[in-house]
């Protein structure tokens, strides 16, 4: 058996060797783009799936969110609530947002917002927003009278541009009236503006916590939500049942629970369009190959007919074939893979824009194997199947052919 | 060394039989050189067909070296043409990614023989045949008489008990074909090598050391075996 595959893979590959070059050349060019599209076009999701989610703990939820109990606004007895996070296990910082309610006007256009308040100390240790200053600065604990806006609120003078309904063009320095639900009204000298590519986040108002004071007259002892980063090496899900267990009443939850089941949704969305991806390429690299296979075999055929006359057995023939197919494929993922690392590196470095920012190629390393398997398993029995008809004709109609 | 009884090969080819041998009998004896002529249709390469275990006989049997081959299977068959028969078509059938060394190097290769051994059977043969300097060149790079001649080559090199020739001279001009038929004669004298040729030329009867003449699937010439002798198993 072994000396029989031997021998087959010595007319595989002297068939290849002396064979017609251009369309050896073609056919691993075509294997390898087919890979290529396996890998590549998936990974683009993948990176924007991945994108998305390092925004969204980033910038808007952080590793863990503790929001009030269900029928509840708010949450109560914050100072007490933050003294109990800030000791679990696990846990590298709590930041407290307060959020209320404000119709924002400048020059005749007016948008309503949730004025996000924030302890700028605490934010800075749990969310990113700070990096993503497009201009301006951050805010500083004490301010007062001041505000950074995202940049969709800030929008541009031409509303074309606008994804979202805007004040038409802010800059920072420029005045901006809030009229509060609680019927007061502050003007707000624009500080900085941020843009992190997440419609949620670039879509927000920050001001300080005594700011927040200020607006409602009083110290603020609750908070709308809790963001909570988590120390390096923890698990957020273990770090969400420390907090239970130490007693945190409130609704807590991951982040990726915080996104919730339509995200997972979406995210199964992707899967499939990359399943359709992978299929679709592995029919064409099977019908390529299978084309290829039949079209050297059916030109073969006499020469098959006196190979099999001449008492070469069936298997030595068709196994010849196969192993021309899996050399052929191997070449195209090996060209595929050289590809998919160039375009890889380059869109690393020029990542891809996107509304929802830039975005490189995201690869699994496992994937490529998995991919190189089904379409190496594919390849073998496209090529299998017309080398093998064609050994099952009869000795003198194939050396008739 | 060959005997073939009774042998009726009839093919349908709708609702039409045609007979393409009708009850043949022959003896080959070691070390012949056996012409099978006959005009066009009259059941030579049927006949060299089942001699050759190339096709089955619709009925009666064929015998060599004291072997039934009916009672062979598929497998058994492949491995009996690759251990003891030798083919020479009117194509030349070389594998055209092969060098003239590779194509006949390749039936030792398949059975499996020393390396050392097979590449001096190879080289001796390739020298006897006058193509022992042109070993590396491919199929496009020789003319149609060498290209027979590496057939021949692929088809002696392994000393088969029985050589098949079929029309083998057919895509030849005569000065090509005379080439061949003197190395078939060469072998046949030299080697003692068993062999039979389908032919339709005439001329080529003058190599012949016995002729089997055929006309509508039947001997023409006094038959060598006869319907009561016992076949010749050991």
């Amino acid at each position: 058996m072994l000396n029989r595959l031997k021998v087959s893979l010595f007319l595989a590959v002297r068939s290849l060797q002396r064979g017609n070059i251009g369309s050896l050349v073609l056919t691993v060019i075509i294997v390898g783009m087919v890979f290529t599209n396996m890998i590549f076009m998936p990974s683009i999701i993948t990176g924007a799936i991945q994108n998305y989610e390092r925004q969204s703990v980033e910038t808007y939820t952080s590793d863990i969110i503790i929001e009030p109990k269900l029928d509840n606004l708010y949450i109560e007895d914050l100072s007490a609530l933050l003294d109990k996070v800030n000791r679990v296990p696990g846990v590298r910082r709590a930041a407290p947002h307060i959020a209320a309610g404000a119709v924002l006007s400048h020059r005749g256009k007016a948008l309503s917002m949730a004025m996000e308040g924030i302890r700028p100390r605490d934010e800075v240790l749990v969310t990113k927003v700070y990096q993503y200053m497009i201009e301006g600065d951050y805010l500083g604990d004490g301010d007062t009278g001041e505000i950074i806006i995202g940049y969709y609120v800030a929008g541009n003078k031409d509303e074309s541009e606008d994804f979202l309904p805007s004040l038409g063009g802010i800059r920072v320095g420029d005045s901006i009236t809030a009229e509060y639900t609680n019927g007061v009204v502050r003007e707000y000298r624009v500080k900085g503006i941020f843009r992190t590519y997440s419609f949620n986040v670039d879509y927000l108002v920050f001001t300080t916590w005594d700011e927040a004071e200020l607006v409602a007259g009083m110290p603020i002892d609750q908070a709308t939500s809790v963001l909570v980063k988590t120390d390096p090496g923890y698990d957020d899900n273990t770090v969400k049942k420390n907090l239970l267990r130490n007693g945190v009443q409130e609704d807590v939850k991951t982040w990726l629970e915080f996104l919730g089941n339509a995200y997972q949704r979406a995210v199964e969305s992707y899967a499939i369009l990359n399943n359709i991806t992978i299929i679709v390429s592995l029919v064409i690299a099977a019908v390529v190959l299978f084309v290829v296979i039949m079209i050297k075999t059916l030109n073969s055929r006499r020469q098959i007919g006196i190979l099999m006359a001449i008492g070469i057995k069936r298997d030595i023939i068709v196994n010849s074939y196969l192993f021309q197919v899996l050399i052929l494929s191997i070449l195209g993922i090996i060209f595929g893979t050289l590809v998919v690392l160039g375009l890889t590196a380059y869109f690393t470095a020029f990542p891809i824009e996107f509304p929802e920012g830039n975005i490189s190629p995201y690869i699994i390393p496992a994937e490529i194997g998995i991919n190189a398997l089904i379409l190496f398993v594919t390849s073998a029995i496209a090529g299998f199947i017309p080398a093998w008809r064609i050994t099952q004709n009869e000795i003198l109609e194939s050396m008739r052919a | 060394m060959i005997e073939a009884r009774d042998l009726y090969r009839i093919y349908t080819m709708g609702k039409v039989k045609v007979n393409a041998l009708n009850g043949v009998s022959i003896r080959i004896r070691k070390g012949e050189f056996v012409g099978v002529v006959g005009p066009s249709g009259s059941g030579k390469s049927t006949l060299m067909h089942l001699l050759g275990l190339l096709d089955y006989p619709t009925s009666g049997e064929i015998i060599i070296d004291g072997i039934d081959t009916g009672t062979l299977t598929k497998d058994q068959r492949a491995d009996f043409r690759l251990q003891r028969l030798g083919y020479v078509f009117q194509e030349y059938a070389l594998v055209p990614e092969l060098t003239v060394y590779e194509n006949v190097i390749l039936p030792f290769m398949v059975r499996d023989e020393p390396r050392n051994r097979s590449h001096e059977q190879v080289m001796k043969i390739l020298e006897i045949i006058g193509l022992g300097e042109r070993t590396g060149h491919l199929q496009n790079e020789l003319s149609g008489g060498e290209q027979q001649r590496v057939a021949i080559a692929r088809a002696i090199a392994g000393k088969p008990t029985i050589l098949f020739a079929d029309e083998p001279c057919a895509n030849l001009d005569t000065e090509n074909s005379r080439v061949i038929l003197d190395l078939f004669a060469d072998i046949n004298q030299e080697m003692n090598q068993t062999i039979v040729m389908v032919s339709h030329e005439d001329w080529h009867q003058e190599y012949f050391e016995r002729i089997i003449k055929l006309r509508d699937g039947k001997r023409e010439d006094a038959s060598d075996i006869s319907r009561d002798e016992k076949p010749g198993l050991p």
